[in-house]
């Protein structure tokens, strides 16, 4: 047998391992939920038919795009904000002693209550929402860029500044040596994000998924609201995918790396 | 007297009283004191000393990483307050000192970028030096794809394509196994004869500082202080068999390891200075 | 080594501050290496508690002087309001049943998920074609969040259930993942070793297996206690479940501003306090543990 043949072989395996319970799952929810009489629970082919009629119509502009549009915007600006704040931070130990009591408090302030607060301060509308998101998603990023960042290898220093690396070639090289601890705190502010955006549509709008999928419910529309469930759960791991990817392809020489060490050691 | 450069070059770096005294609360530890040390151009001069003597901390002064708390320290004849434009560095943590998310060309390129050197000059460099260390062909690798001995090599031209006038090594060759070791040796030796830099070598091998260098300066501990300086008066051209059988090399390893070993109280100023002065002539 | 290690301590980290269930996805080429306490944020001393104090002062003036000049008591009262109420709360008996209800939620939904992620995670870890086949699957539940399950829940369950149940979801993701981390990396040279010395299955598992996996636990727990007290507080706000987020809520719509800041300040230092609990507890349990007595050592 040839090495690429036994290699075909091995990915198909692999594709069989990775699809089959998913598989073996739908088709069980398709047949035992078929002649479903529980109105809670529509069978999954009333789901699929609800999910088409819905989210592919105007809904999509009108609820889907919206959210979407706040979670970006949130959470870009927390990653802008964040990498900022969290570089000053690391870099210069009075800024952290400074900084130090304030960024305990939010570090285990649980994140959704700064909805009400944010209700109250800035009132009902697109920027609360959007503020909500940016401030529960800052913090991870901060925290673990400030943690990156102070963490910077002195030997790593010492070189760029033995070869007059300053001004800006000098950020970009320890914010690159933080990378991987930035990402880690990204990916962590992403599922906050999400959680936030669904979270303050629930409690305060007039569009949007999390919105949505509440009247659904108010409605007794239970097809409908189980495929903005699945939406929900679908847009949670394509974005989580997608955040992969994009690590992945930034951090491959951290990958490298350390599993260059996990194998030798 | 014993390279080609010769021994009429003039003065490029001069260390002069450079003392460090380190103060914290609960206790102050004096590091250096008051070292002297000249290195003429062209001139491989090796430090010795024992582990935790104080070498890197004068090595980070001479860079300009550290700031010296008594003397100075001359380089061209301008005074160190921070990295000079005409320093090169290779640390013996090369695994920490290449920019792991750079390519290999990438690294050695980066201070030629930051110098704002043309893009087809910088090329041209890096090349050569890659070629001089024998990495032409990896320059698109990761430095952690290659073995420790490989990323030391890749420090060694990002070093020369700087084209230094002064090469800082620390150790440089302590984290590679014995074969490798002496390979990067004789590397480095072609390297200082083709490119007639000025190398400052610290290392705590009395071996290796007495095969590579002209010159060794030891170093005693707690604080430390020159104790003697050793012109190493073997033929230019090394071998690692024959310069290692050397008679001459036995002896001068024996000379500068009896100055280590020698107990601090006898090291009177006398001393040292008679055997400095057989050899400085600044 | 030395790259991953803190990576792996800060993506617990933020996982501690975020409410979010996916710490480290299955996909993810690098399990935590050293799961065991991150260094605090550092034990300021000295100069920086000094430091630490004057930021505090400084966030507290500079924050009563942009309330009392830019915004209206009625949207940001400032601290010279919040405090006092703060103060009344500490003494009302309604605060602190809601503290304890939503404390009692947290910690029924954290055993819950802690008894059945460790169950599964054994389970599904100890056999390598489960976990190949399981895989896929678990990778595509862990990013969906738990709260697209309220309405979902809310037709069948009472309010008190689903927030536990929110709890229990979210925790035990951490859980399972942090077991499935530590099964993996288990040392086959300690495992061997065992085999070699004739210990069977039981045996290993006590000796070699429960002790690589418990730092991950200890992990887990830490990361478990904030993501509890955040999912109960959100089961308050979002669908009114007795307790802390419930009273938050209410104070909100009641027009009870100054009341409300209070609540969300005090619900910060109970954050504080939990969290400060769980990184004893993980220190207690974890002494012998290398990470840790290095840190005790410096």
């Amino acid at each position: 047998m040839t090495a690429r043949r036994s290699r075909a072989l091995a990915g198909a395996r692999g594709v069989g391992y990775a699809l089959g319970l998913p598989v073996v799952l739908l088709a069980l929810w398709w047949v035992a939920g078929d002649g479903s009489a529980n109105i809670f629970l529509p069978s999954l082919r009333e789901i699929l038919d609800a999910f088409g009629r819905v989210w592919f119509s105007d809904v999509f502009v009108h609820d889907v795009v919206p959210s979407l549009w706040r979670l970006a915007a949130g959470y870009g600006a927390a990653l802008l904000a964040g990498v900022a704040a969290g570089y000053v931070i690391g870099r210069w130990a009075v800024v952290r002693a400074l900084a130090s009591p304030a960024l305990a408090y939010f570090r285990v302030l649980p994140a959704p209550v700064i909805i009400p607060v944010l209700l109250v301060a800035v009132g009902i509308g697109d920027t609360t929402k959007l503020i909500v998101i940016a401030f529960g998603a800052l913090w991870p990023i901060l925290l673990n860029t400030a943690d990156g960042v102070r963490g910077v290898d002195e030997v790593t220093l010492e070189t760029a500044a033995a070869y007059r690396l300053t001004g800006w070639a000098r950020h970009r090289l320890v914010l690159r040596a933080a990378s991987p601890q930035i990402f880690a705190g990204a990916r962590q502010a992403l599922g906050v994000a999400i959680i936030l955006m669904v979270v303050s549509e629930m409690l305060m709008s007039t569009d949007g998924l999390g919105f949505t999928v509440i009247q659904f419910q108010r409605t007794f529309a239970f097809p409908e609201m189980w495929s903005g469930v699945l939406l929900l759960g679908v847009l949670g791991f394509v974005l989580a995918k997608l955040f992969e990817l994009v690590e992945r392809y930034a951090l491959r020489w951290h990958r490298g790396l350390t599993g260059r060490q996990e194998g030798s050691s | 007297m014993t390279s080609g450069s010769g021994d009429g070059g003039s003065v490029l770096l001069r260390v002069d009283g450079v003392g460090k005294t380190y103060v914290s609360r609960e206790r102050t530890v004096q590091a250096l004191a008051g070292i002297d040390l000249a290195v003429r151009d062209g001139e491989f001069v090796s430090v010795v000393g024992p582990s935790g003597g104080g070498k890197t901390t004068l090595l980070k002064i001479v860079a300009g990483l550290l700031p010296a708390t008594a003397g100075e320290v001359v380089l061209g004849g301008r005074r160190v307050t921070e990295p000079p434009a005409e320093l090169g560095i290779v640390f013996q943590e090369y695994g920490r000192s290449l920019f792991a998310w750079k390519t290999v060309r990438e690294n050695v390129e980066l201070p030629l970028r930051q110098r704002r050197t043309p893009k087809a000059e910088r090329r041209a460099l890096v090349d050569e030096a890659l070629e001089a260390v024998g990495l032409d062909g990896v320059g698109t690798a990761y430095p952690w794809q290659l073995s420790g001995g490989m990323q030391q090599r890749v420090a060694i031209a990002r070093a020369i394509a700087y084209r230094p006038r002064l090469l800082l090594m620390d150790e440089p060759f302590s984290a590679v196994d014995a074969q490798t070791r002496g390979d990067l040796e004789d590397l480095l030796a072609r390297l200082w004869r083709r490119y007639a830099i000025t190398v400052l070598f610290i290392t705590h091998d009395i071996d290796e500082a007495v095969y590579l260098s002209e010159r060794v300066v030891v170093l005693g501990s707690a604080p430390a202080a020159v104790r003697a300086e050793i012109a190493v008066d073997l033929p230019a051209e090394r071998d690692q068999l024959s310069t290692r059988s050397d008679p001459r090399f036995a002896e001068l390893r024996a000379q500068v390891y009896a100055q280590i070993r020698r107990p601090p109280a006898d090291a009177g100023p006398v001393a040292s200075a008679s055997i400095r002065q057989e050899t400085v002539t600044t | 080594m030395s790259q991953s290690s803190p990576a792996a301590t800060a993506a617990a980290a933020a996982a501690a501050a975020g409410l979010a269930g996916g710490a480290l996805p299955m996909g993810h080429p690098e399990p935590p290496a050293h799961p065991g306490p991150e260094p605090q944020p550092q034990p300021a001393q000295g100069y920086g508690r000094v430091l630490g104090l004057l930021g505090l002062v400084v966030t507290a003036a500079g924050y009563e002087v942009v309330t009392r000049a830019f915004f209206s008591p009625r949207h940001v009262p400032p601290l010279g309001d919040i405090v006092p109420e703060a103060g009344g709360l500490l003494t009302d008996p309604e605060f602190w049943t809601a503290t304890g209800r939503t404390l009692a939620v947290s910690a029924i939904g954290l055993v819950i998920a802690a008894v059945a992620g460790i169950a599964i995670g054994f389970g599904i870890g100890s056999v390598p074609w489960l976990l190949k086949v399981t895989s896929s699957t678990l990778d595509f539940l862990r990013p969906v969040p738990s709260i697209v399950l309220i309405p979902v829940l809310v037709l069948v369950l009472d309010v008190a259930e689903i927030t536990v149940l929110l709890v229990a979801v979210s925790c035990f993701w951490i859980v399972l993942f942090q077991v499935l981390y530590g099964l993996r990396d288990v040392d086959p040279v300690a495992v061997e070793t065992a085999r070699s010395f004739r210990l069977g299955r039981a045996a290993r598992t006590v000796h070699v297996v429960w002790p690589t996996v418990l730092p991950y636990l200890a992990t887990a727990f830490r990361l478990m206690v904030s993501v509890a007290l955040a999912l109960a507080l959100t089961g308050g706000l979002v669908m009114g479940a007795a307790g802390l987020g419930e009273l938050i809520w209410a104070s909100q719509e009641a027009g009870e501003v100054a009341a409300m800041y209070a609540l969300v300040l005090l619900t910060g230092a109970i954050g504080i306090v939990l969290d400060t609990l769980a990184r004893l507890a993980e220190r207690r349990l974890l002494h012998w543990h290398v990470a840790t007595r290095r840190e005790l050592v410096r």
